[in-house]
């Protein structure tokens, strides 16, 4: 073998020496960035995953908030008791009826619910000529109490017939208005919210029935 | 058996001499010829036929097995009378014993034997014209098997087709059409027993045809046969008028010797006749095949390593570049999907940063409460006026808590208020679903009021869906 032909040799062999380590590093740094692309897109599925589900509640949310109002920033008993007492006045004079007692009853803290418990006991009687025309009325009137926002609970409803002085439905009912509160407002409230009396007066009822 | 199963083989014969250049390859079934004219000096002709030669094989016209075929005027032929020796050293024996009877130094000569019922016939050449006359073909790496006198092949295709009796043949050969030299060969069956050559170096026709009846003559001599047939190669019709002359004073009429028809010459159709031949008989006698220099080993060596090196060196580039653009693309795909990420993570960090999950959950959770059926005092009503039979009227309804309904009133007689209760409990809403699943009649109590008679009943029912244990004690409202 010739000098020329063996420093050629030679030459040729460091390139492809040179090439191979290039092509072994370049392999090698395909092996890691495939190992590190596709723990991206793991983790992107992840991340999409969870914005959906982010999404879906956040529209959830949205739709709740339309029919049952949004959480209140601040909880004032006082401003928010006289707004239900007017609400279910006005429904009880656009349905034609005789308030007898409109009694508020206690405001509770649900933790769970996140909202506060507002109630208010109506005892009233039809003002109609008869009991058809009268029962109509209270017909409208439970439609009306259901369309409030957000919509009140009727726990209790006893409606009965009276006689005098003239022909009439006398309607008692308990009345509860669940009204969302920011979670932070709530626990301001909790050490001076007052305790339930609803469970009292269940078992007060109970008592009498037996 | 063997002869069924014996595959045809393909060898290529190559001859150069009297300024030409004639080769017979296999092609696909067939022998194709082709005589490249040299136009060289005589001195530089060899590297012509190199030249020649590397381009055939480039284009892999010579890939069969070569067979080159020698000048028979350049060899010497002796019939050896020599004893059965081992098998070992014979060779060196009948190479001593034909230096010894041709008078030729033993390191200037290249020898071939070939065993025959007569004794072994030595062919010698010296190496010199060997070596130049191989140069050729061992400078084009071109696979050479047998190393043929032109003579020896021809007795042999004469022989098979020719018989057992004794048979001269007689080689003529020219150079620009006129005869240089002559070649007889006498023999019986497949033995070749005396070879002369002769070289017409300016001397007259006549000269040669005493030289070739001297040759029979001798033949007669030392074999006590005299020949019966003498075949030419070539053809008869080609002949010069000297050569005419010459045929005449000959003791027998010339024949000509059977050739193949591929060919466009006589020189071209021996190399074919050749080729079927050294194919059908593969231990013709033969000079050892040359063997590639050392020197020449190690440059092919060199060139071949260059060359993979180059292949490995270009390999390995082309995937270097093709590997580098596969991971600049990954990169690109990296960092984008890092911004599609840090995106979204944004994005979740301000959804989660509302906790709408909480929220949700209460705001479900009062929902379902404020939906609920049970707390709707407004279908009891409806299906309550709708279902009471017209003997019974209600004068008080309770709604309490927990699906519970009480229903207070009075009838014109008890069945009215069974009828009433089983009134209620065939209610159905919603496709066929009861909408109170227990009925349950808590007293009927007769009354006269007056001349009439008034039951009054009090019924208590259950709506469908009761999350607590019902209770079956009665609660005024």
């Amino acid at each position: 073998m010739r000098d020329g032909q063996r420093l050629l040799l030679i030459g040729l062999g460091v390139i492809a020496l040179f090439c191979w380590g290039w092509v072994a590093s370049a392999f090698w740094n395909y092996r890691q960035l495939t190992a590190e692309v596709q723990r991206l897109q793991t983790q992107q599925d992840e991340f999409n995953q969870k914005i959906t589900e982010a999404k879906r509640l956040s529209r959830l949310y949205e739709e709740l908030t339309q029919d049952l109002g949004k959480p209140l920033p601040s909880f004032e008993p006082g401003k928010m008791t006289a707004k239900l007492m007017e609400q279910v006045q006005g429904a009880l004079t656009q349905s034609k009826l005789k308030v007898e007692t409109l009694q508020p009853a206690a405001w509770q803290v649900v933790n769970d619910l996140r909202c506060v418990r507002m109630g208010v006991q109506v005892t009233a009687v039809t003002t109609q000529a008869t009991l058809t025309e009268g029962l109509q009325s209270l017909i409208e009137l439970l439609m009306r109490l259901r369309s409030l926002q957000p919509p009140m609970v009727m726990e209790r409803l006893n409606l009965q017939t009276v006689a005098q002085p003239q022909p009439s439905l006398r309607l008692q009912a308990q009345i509860f208005w669940m009204v969302p509160v920011e979670e932070a407002a709530l626990k301001k409230l909790v050490p001076s919210s007052r305790p339930s009396q609803r469970r009292t007066t269940v078992r007060t009822m109970r008592g009498e029935g037996q | 058996m063997g002869i069924l199963f014996r595959r045809p083989k393909r060898v290529a014969v190559v001859e150069w001499g009297d300024g030409e250049l004639r080769c017979a390859v296999p092609t696909r079934g067939a022998v194709t010829t082709v005589t490249f004219p040299l136009t060289a000096p005589p001195e530089e002709q060899a590297f012509e036929v190199s030249r020649r030669l590397q381009e055939l094989a480039r284009r892999r016209v010579l890939s069969a097995p070569l067979c080159v075929v020698l000048p028979s005027s350049a060899c010497t032929f002796k019939l050896l009378k020599v004893p059965v020796t081992n098998g070992e050293t014979r060779e060196q024996v009948w190479k001593n014993e034909a230096a010894q009877q041709l008078g030729l130094p033993l390191a200037e000569i290249e020898t071939a034997f070939a065993e025959q019922p007569d004794g072994v016939l030595a062919v010698v050449c010296r190496k010199s014209f060997l070596h130049t006359y191989l140069a050729p073909f061992t400078q084009s790496d071109l696979p050479i098997r047998w190393v043929v006198p032109s003579i020896v092949g021809l007795w042999v295709t004469a022989a098979a087709s020719v018989g057992s009796e004794s048979l001269a043949l007689l080689e003529l050969r020219r150079s620009r059409n006129r005869l240089t030299h002559a070649t007889l060969a006498v023999g019986k069956s497949s033995g070749l027993r005396l070879v002369h050559s002769i070289a017409l170096n300016g001397v007259g026709i006549d000269w040669l045809a005493d030289e070739l009846r001297r040759a029979l003559a001798l033949y007669h001599r030392a074999f006590g046969e005299s020949v019966n047939r003498l075949l030419l190669v070539g053809e008869l019709r080609g002949l010069t008028d000297d050569e005419r002359r010459l045929l005449q004073q000959l003791p027998l009429p010339l024949e000509e010797l059977p050739l193949p028809e591929e060919g466009n010459t006589v020189c071209e159709r021996v190399l074919v006749a050749l080729t079927a031949t050294v194919a059908n008989n593969p231990t013709l006698l033969s000079f050892p095949p040359p063997q590639p220099e050392p020197e020449l080993v190690w440059r092919r060596v060199g060139e071949r390593l260059v060359g993979a090196t180059i292949v490995l060196m270009l390999v390995g580039f082309f995937v270097a570049i093709a590997m580098s653009i596969q991971v600049q693309a990954l990169r690109t795909e990296m960092n984008s999907l890092r911004q599609v990420i840090a995106q979204q993570r944004r994005e979740l960090n301000r959804f989660q940063s509302q906790n709408y999950r909480e929220e949700v959950r209460g705001l479900e959770q009062i929902w379902k409460q404020v939906n609920d059926q049970r707390n709707d005092p407004l279908e009891i009503l409806y299906w309550v006026s709708k279902t009471l039979p017209t003997s019974v009227w209600v004068t008080e309804v309770a709604f309490l808590r927990n699906g519970q309904v009480v229903l207070r009133g009075s009838s014109l007689s008890p069945s009215a208020v069974t009828e009433a209760a089983r009134s209620l409990s065939e209610v159905q809403v919603m496709r066929g679903v009861p909408l109170f699943t227990e009925v349950l009649t808590n007293y009927v109590n007769t009354r006269t009021e007056g001349e009439r008679t008034l039951v009054d009943f009090q019924l208590t029912a259950w709506l469908r869906e009761r999350a607590e244990r019902r209770q079956r004690q009665v609660l005024r409202p």
